[in-house]
């Protein structure tokens, strides 16, 4: 398989004095060593503010983190120096749908203008170029060329959610990381997401990267499975693996409590 | 006899000068000592529902029922006064929301120590009865699973991570000793340890304190390990409704279908990263609602006959609302 991420002792450390909340022990996120492999799906697990989100947004570069190298497309960066996203990942490979994306979503402007903002800001297209990159992103995600006209009042949470996902892959990354991309829909549309992406993976190619509480999902879709305590990897490794011989406690307390959910015995 | 029972509940809403229904003809019943899930697509109505039966609507919004009664008494003809003080001590609701339905101003122990009601305080003095206060406070945090009580009683609702604002709902909630929970996607978000523990909080109460839930929810797997019937609501109409074992196991209606076919937890024959059965496009919108069977253009079975709406049917204690029903072979 070919490697199309390494991240290597990625560190992050609190800042105390953005804090209302004066613990005494400061949060470190990391020393963090990651692969991502082409076509590849990753999972990441683990309780609420273990870090997951903020190692989602240390990949995609919107925080700076303080120590640690990241390598994306073969070209290395010095995550701890770079100040903006620009330098790092310029070449757009990797990009982030982010958690309550459907909220986030600016009800006054049309999702034309939605998706055209990302490939103004990063390309040189012209106008013409971006008009059919738009179109031809809107059908892969399943929407139909006329929601260019669309604003977010007059789409589905589902739909809204397929904004999100079409944003995120308009400037065609090769790495999608999603931040609980499923916790906010209902079944029917979470599962034509997952649909989706599984379907945009076999055309593309692409990775993928989620963070999620749904045990389920990603017993099915994930190949990796990357488990998180206290801004630590406790865990990682195949899914099948991890859910049948977990090991560290951490994992345990989860694959047990998703387990203690599933019907055991088979229905007819 | 059913504890609360709702026939035929439809609500209007008015919008721009046109009245849509956003619940039709939507049936309700919840038996003293029962766990009910109540599902559907978002949009479907099921906060509607809830807000329906704590009262709290709108002025446009027309309310219209055959029947909605709490142990036999009309909700709809008492008297606000009655009607406040059973939702103050029989009936409590965990709103979806959960920061948006507590004062910004008042600490989180304030706001609890608060909504015990004076029957449940002990002591004849004000200060025993204020102590008494506290300690029912700490012990239903600590109930809900909130560890550090000190530090976050003596926080305002801004300051507080949105899990322990939905545990402390849930405390909230509890703290009157209800006898019918409403609780209103009170996992969403929660991380499966949290999640089986507050899953397992409220199969306790059910258990011990023989207390009724109204559980909504959009996590299947929550449901059935919980649940003992459910009720299937599509587009303001409820399609499917009955025991959770024969629903799992015969789904009548396609919706019912589609909705457990998406969990993958589910099947245990499914290939890894094979597609899910789903159904095609989305819930509409409210004001462009098809006639007839609403989940029509959506339906694998729809045949002409859908564009009649589908009378309410029963088999002993479940009932559906389909013209083509699923299994109906093997019944
Ligand atoms: N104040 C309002 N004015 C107009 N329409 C409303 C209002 N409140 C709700 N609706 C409509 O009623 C329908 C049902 O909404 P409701 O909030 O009950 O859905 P829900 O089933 O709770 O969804 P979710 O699973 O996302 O919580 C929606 O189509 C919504 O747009
Ligand atoms: S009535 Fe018709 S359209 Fe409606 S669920 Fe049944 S088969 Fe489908
Ligand atoms: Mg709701």
């Amino acid at each position: 398989m070919n490697q199309l991420m390494h991240v290597s002792k990625l560190v992050f450390r609190h800042d105390q004095n953005k804090r209302w909340l004066k613990k005494p022990e400061v949060f470190q996120l990391g020393p963090i060593d990651l692969t991502v492999n082409k076509g590849e799906t990753i999972a990441i697990i683990g309780e609420n503010r273990a870090g997951k989100s903020l190692l989602a947004k240390m990949l995609v570069g919107a925080v700076a983190a303080d120590e640690g190298e990241i390598s994306l497309s073969s070209v290395r960066y010095n995550a701890a120096k770079r100040r903006s996203t620009r330098s790092y990942n310029a070449s757009n490979d990797i990009r982030m749908i982010f958690q309550h994306s459907t909220e986030a979503m600016n009800p006054g402007i049309t999702v034309g203008m939605i998706l055209d903002e990302p490939l103004r800001l990063n390309t040189r297209m012209t106008e013409k170029e971006r008009r059919a990159r738009i179109e031809e992103t809107l059908i892969k995600v399943g929407l139909l060329r006329d929601h260019v006209y669309f604003y977010r009042h007059m789409l589905s949470d589902g739909q809204q959610q397929r904004v999100a996902l079409a944003r995120a892959l308009v400037l065609q990354p090769k790495i999608l990381v999603a931040d609980e991309p499923f916790a906010a829909l209902d079944p029917s549309i979470r599962s034509q997401t997952v649909n989706q992406i599984l379907t945009l993976q076999r055309e593309l190619g692409l990775s993928f990267i989620f963070i999620t509480h749904n045990l389920g999902v990603v017993r099915h879709i994930a190949d990796k499975v990357i488990v998180m305590k206290n801004g630590r990897i406790v865990e990682s490794g195949k899914t099948e693996t991890i859910f049948r011989w977990p090991q560290h406690s951490m994992t345990k307390k989860l694959i047990l409590a998703y387990q203690s959910l599933v019907p055991q015995q088979k229905i007819t | 006899m059913p504890m609360l029972d709702i026939k035929n509940l439809t609500l209007e809403i008015e919008t721009a000068g046109t009245r849509v229904k956003a619940l039709d003809k939507v049936n309700l019943t919840i038996n003293s000592g029962e766990i009910r899930a109540l599902v559907g697509e978002s949009g479907s109505g099921k906060s509607l529902i809830v807000s329906a039966i704590s009262g709290a609507l709108p002025q446009k919004f027309h309310l219209t029922a055959d029947r909605m009664s709490w142990k036999g008494k009309s909700l709809l003809s008492m008297p606000t006064e009655e009607r406040r003080q059973l939702m103050r001590r029989d009936i409590a609701v965990v709103f979806q929301n959960p920061g948006s339905a507590l004062d910004p101003s008042a600490t989180l122990g304030e706001q609890l120590e608060e909504s015990i009601p004076d029957e449940l305080v002990e002591g004849k003095w004000f200060w025993q009865r204020r102590q008494s206060r506290r300690k029912s406070a700490i012990s239903t945090v600590h109930k809900v699973g909130i560890k550090h009580h000190r530090h976050y009683l003596s926080a305002y609702p801004h300051q507080i991570p949105t899990d322990i604002s939905q545990k402390f709902m849930l405390a909230m909630a509890l703290i009157s000793q209800p006898k019918l929970l409403i609780a209103d996607d009170p996992t969403r978000g929660m991380e499966t340890t949290t999640k089986t523990q507050v899953l397992k909080l409220l199969t306790r109460l059910n258990q011990t304190k023989s207390l009724s839930i109204l559980f909504i929810s959009h996590d299947l797997l929550a449901i059935s390990s919980m649940c003992h019937s459910m009720t299937v609501l599509y587009c303001g109409q409820t399609v499917e409704s009955g025991r959770m074992k024969m629903l799992r196991k015969r789904p009548l209606h396609p919706y019912t279908k589609a909705l457990l076919d998406s969990a993958p937890s589910f099947q245990n024959d499914l290939p890894p990263k094979s597609l899910l059965p789903t159904l095609d496009g989305t819930i509409p919108s409210l004001k462009h609602v098809p006639i007839g069977c609403r989940l029509g253009p959506r339906c694998p079975r729809a045949q002409r006959d859908c564009v009649i709406t589908p009378a309410v049917r029963r088999i002993h204690d479940h009932t559906y609302s389909c013209h083509f029903p699923l299994h109906m072979e093997k019944l």
